[in-house]
């Protein structure tokens, strides 16, 4: 049988790529509109709590270590909301592809191809995520290996340049508690990757002894998204909303760096392969709870409805990225209280009560 | 051929390479080269004549020739909006504008007389254009400016783009691009600072005149109310003091040419409020621990070691160490600077000056005739802050940092809190040493 498990350093890069999904272009800007330079505090917050549902999965995944996310949710609350569940589940990763998909192609039409190209981006990009989610976790994820390193040097690149850039320090506590909260809430949408972890709990091969490796993966993702936050607001402070691509700006705001060439295009190389990964974890999230109520039906079938679903819903649903950030702000944040919060409490339940009995 | 059916068969991904290639390599082949369908910009100028815009684009035709020579030419376009005339000018040049390499933007004088925020509304929104475009403004049209920008390059080889770095980096040593307008326009105080060139005639020799003068010659001047110094930048393209300068292009009689003086100009609002030479801008700049490489000449010595001598301080460091703090409910800015001068330039009537030992001394005397100079240059510039209610020496932003609640208190105690500045106590206290 084909071996479909990731070891641990596989996962923990998995957790970095998660980390930087949605967070590294777009949402800086967004969180300075609502919440000033407290976004930094915000996201501060957000990890905190997203550090915690890791905690769950370990331990869940301590108390079932072969056992499926289906199988333990079968067992505890049957299987008809179990099925809810894994519904839910493909819900929220269909629109998390959605984000990060209408969020890069805004940024590229913007950058790159002025003209009209949501044909060539489809054809670019669908195939390959279709490809990845088809061959499986483990395949991706040894791509996600391959790029890993080379991914990481054009974010370390962008930030010592954005580094050199800074302008002292953000200005901090400059938000209410009220817009602090308010903004938090409006944005968890962009958190609560590590839900994905639970749908691939059987497929992850991992030690006690090797949480570390994770953690070290995660503590880079992290740091990464912290000290982007905090250069971006330390360059633009007050004008920070105005700019809809973090990574790219803070590379292109020097009057030096300007003269040497349009040094954006790491930028850009790096969002390219970044936003690839992201879109296919997203992808196999949808398709691993889509095998999951559809026990009958195989992968290639989640992968075709996920690209029908895909489509109409952005073509006539979504249309333009800030319909989809509207969504964003609007109901999908209490999707995510359900997916990103409700789940993991109702999994802690359970591996508690699991530690109970035995 | 059996076999690649199957290869194809069994990895879905050539397949969808092969599709690509199919679909997409024709059109790729035929589609034009993107220097024949773009116009490269690197420069933009806006001018606004009854509520029309006019924007002239300073525009790189890429041609192919043997020599180093760039082709270069001004395109302009009329329309109600930037967008719009930036459209018109497109259609003049029957090629795409791509204003990627756009690093300078230059707005008149006149556009700045009402808020200038709505009129480059469309520059802060394009993706293509940098934010680290440097704005300016000019007392001509910044049409007439760019063609004089166009003949400086053609007639001394020096580019705008140049010029303009020139002078953010050593004379301005300001940020002034349009993020930093922005940054400005949406800060507390809405102020901020844009550089100013201004346009002349010209001679009838052309080229390099670089006659820059301080003050008038450079020398000790009367003129000055604390007797007996002056200063300048070290530079053959900006002159110093209140005479313009620098460089000059434009090779016959009656042609523009680019005046530098280093001047800046003063935005509350979006609004120019004043002007400042660059006599007034080296009081700003006394705060500024970026803003080195000043002259300052000191005139009239008398003392043990001299006899009317003259002599030259280059500024080849200064550190700079901001403090606020409250007393008694008062705001106190306080800045300790200090200089680290070095004489490059010494003349006397009895020689005296022989030997290089006397360049690592700076007597008493001589120090504090700069440090009442360097103060008196803050006092000047300060007081033209205050009538214009403009910070751009980051005043608010220190109080920000370091007393935001009893700063907020005390702005909230002001009846008009615009009017802070004058209510604010400011320390200099300036320090020089040989360096």
């Amino acid at each position: 049988m084909k071996d479909t498990t990731i070891n641990a350093r596989q996962t923990g890069m998995l957790c970095t790529i998660m980390i930087l999904a949605n967070k590294i272009f777009l949402l800086p800007a967004l969180l300075y509109e609502g919440a000033k330079s407290d976004g930094f505090f915000i996201m501060i917050m957000l990890f905190a709590i997203e550090l915690c549902v890791l905690g769950v999965f370990f331990l869940l995944k301590s108390k079932y270590p072969n056992n499926t996310l289906n199988f333990i949710l079968e067992k505890h609350i049957g299987k008809f909301l179990s099925k809810i569940i894994y519904i839910v589940l493909m819900v929220f990763f269909l629109f998390k592809t959605l984000l990060a998909y209408s969020v890069v192609y805004a940024y590229l039409k913007a950058q790159v191809y002025q003209e009209e190209f949501a044909l060539l981006a489809l054809i670019c990009i669908i195939p390959v995520v279709n490809h990845a989610v088809i061959s499986g976790l483990r395949v991706f994820s040894r791509t996600i290996e391959l790029y890993f390193y080379a991914i990481c040097t054009g974010i370390f690149i962008c930030l010592v340049v954005g580094l050199i850039n800074s302008q002292g320090m953000p200005f901090f506590f400059r938000a209410t508690p009220s817009e602090f909260f308010l903004t938090s809430f409006k944005h968890i949408f962009s958190f609560g990757d590590f839900i994905f972890l639970f749908l691939i709990i059987d497929k992850i091969k991992i030690e006690k002894k090797e949480y570390k490796t994770v953690f070290k993966f995660i503590v880079l993702g992290i740091a990464i998204v912290l000290i982007l936050f905090y250069i971006f607001y330390s360059i633009y402070q007050i004008t920070a909303f105005m700019h809809n691509s973090a990574l790219t700006d803070i590379l292109s705001v020097s009057l030096q760096f300007n003269a040497v060439g349009r040094l954006d295009v790491i930028a850009m190389v790096t969002i390219m392969f970044l936003s690839f990964f992201e879109l296919t974890i997203f992808a196999f999230g949808f398709s691993e709870g889509f095998c999951n109520v559809f026990h009958k039906l195989n992968r290639t079938y989640s992968v075709v409805v996920f690209d029908v679903i895909f489509m109409c819903v952005y073509f006539i649903l979504v249309g333009r990225y800030e319909n989809m950030l509207l969504y964003n702000e609007s109901w999908l944040p209490y999707l995510s209280l359900f997916a990103n919060y409700l789940i993991p409490i109702l999994l802690f339940v359970i591996a508690i009560l699991k530690r109970r009995r035995n | 051929m059996k076999n690649a059916f199957k290869k194809i068969k069994h990895n879905p991904m050539l397949f969808v390479f092969v599709l690509i290639l199919i679909f997409f390599t024709p059109a790729a082949l035929f589609i034009p080269g993107q220097g024949n369908a773009c116009s490269v910009i690197t420069a933009v100028g806006i001018d606004k004549q009854n509520e029309e815009y006019e924007i002239s684009l300073l525009t790189f035709i890429p041609t192919p020739n043997q020599t180093y020579l760039e082709t270069n030419s001004i395109v302009a376009g009329k329309g109600d909006s930037i967008a719009a005339a930036l459209l018109n000018a497109s259609l003049t040049l029957g090629r795409k504008i791509c204003l990627s390499h756009a690093k300078t933007t230059v707005v008149s004088t006149s556009l700045l007389e009402n808020n200038i925020s709505q009129d480059i509304d469309y520059l802060g929104r394009v993706a293509s254009l940098s934010e680290n475009t440097i704005l300016i403004c000019t007392d001509a049209s910044a049409k007439e400016f760019l063609q004089a920008a166009q003949s400086l390059e053609k007639d001394i080889g020096l580019k705008l783009e140049e010029l303009i770095n020139y002078n953010v980096g050593s004379v301005y040593v300001t940020d002034t691009s349009l993020e930093a307008f922005f940054k400005g326009y949406y800060s507390q105080t809405g102020s901020s600072i844009l550089g100013y060139l201004t346009l002349g005639e010209g001679s009838s020799d052309g080229g390099k005149s670089g006659e820059g003068s301080t003050g008038g010659d450079g020398k000790l001047d009367a003129e000055d109310e604390v007797s007996g110094y002056t200063s300048s930048q070290p530079s053959t393209s900006s002159g110093g003091g209140q005479s313009s300068g620098g460089n000059s292009s434009g090779g016959s009689q009656g042609q523009k040419k680019v005046l530098n003086s280093g001047e800046v100009v003063l935005i509350k609002n979006g609004k120019k409020v004043a002007q400042l030479n660059s006599e007034e801008l080296h009081g700003i700049n006394v705060i500024n621990n970026k803003a080195i490489g000043r002259v300052i000449t000191v005139s009239d010595i008398h003392n043990e070691k001299y006899k009317d001598a003259t002599l030259t301080y280059k500024l080849n460091n200064k550190r700079v160490n901001i403090s606020t703090k409250f007393e008694n409910g008062h705001p106190l800015f306080r800045a300790d600077v200090i200089l680290g001068l070095e004489l490059v330039e010494g003349k006397d009537e009895n020689s005296s000056i022989k030997t290089n030992t006397e360049f690592s001394d700076i007597p008493p005397d001589i120090a504090l005739k700069i440090e009442q100079y360097v103060k008196k240059s803050f006092a000047d510039t300060l007081k033209i802050l205050r009538e214009n209610k403009t910070d751009v020496i980051g005043v608010t932003q220190t109080f920000e940092m370091e007393n935001r609640k009893d700063f907020r208190k005390f702005l909230n105690s002001l009846d008009d809190p615009d009017d802070f500045l004058n209510f604010i106590t400011f320390e200099l206290i300036v320090r020089v040493q040989p360096d």
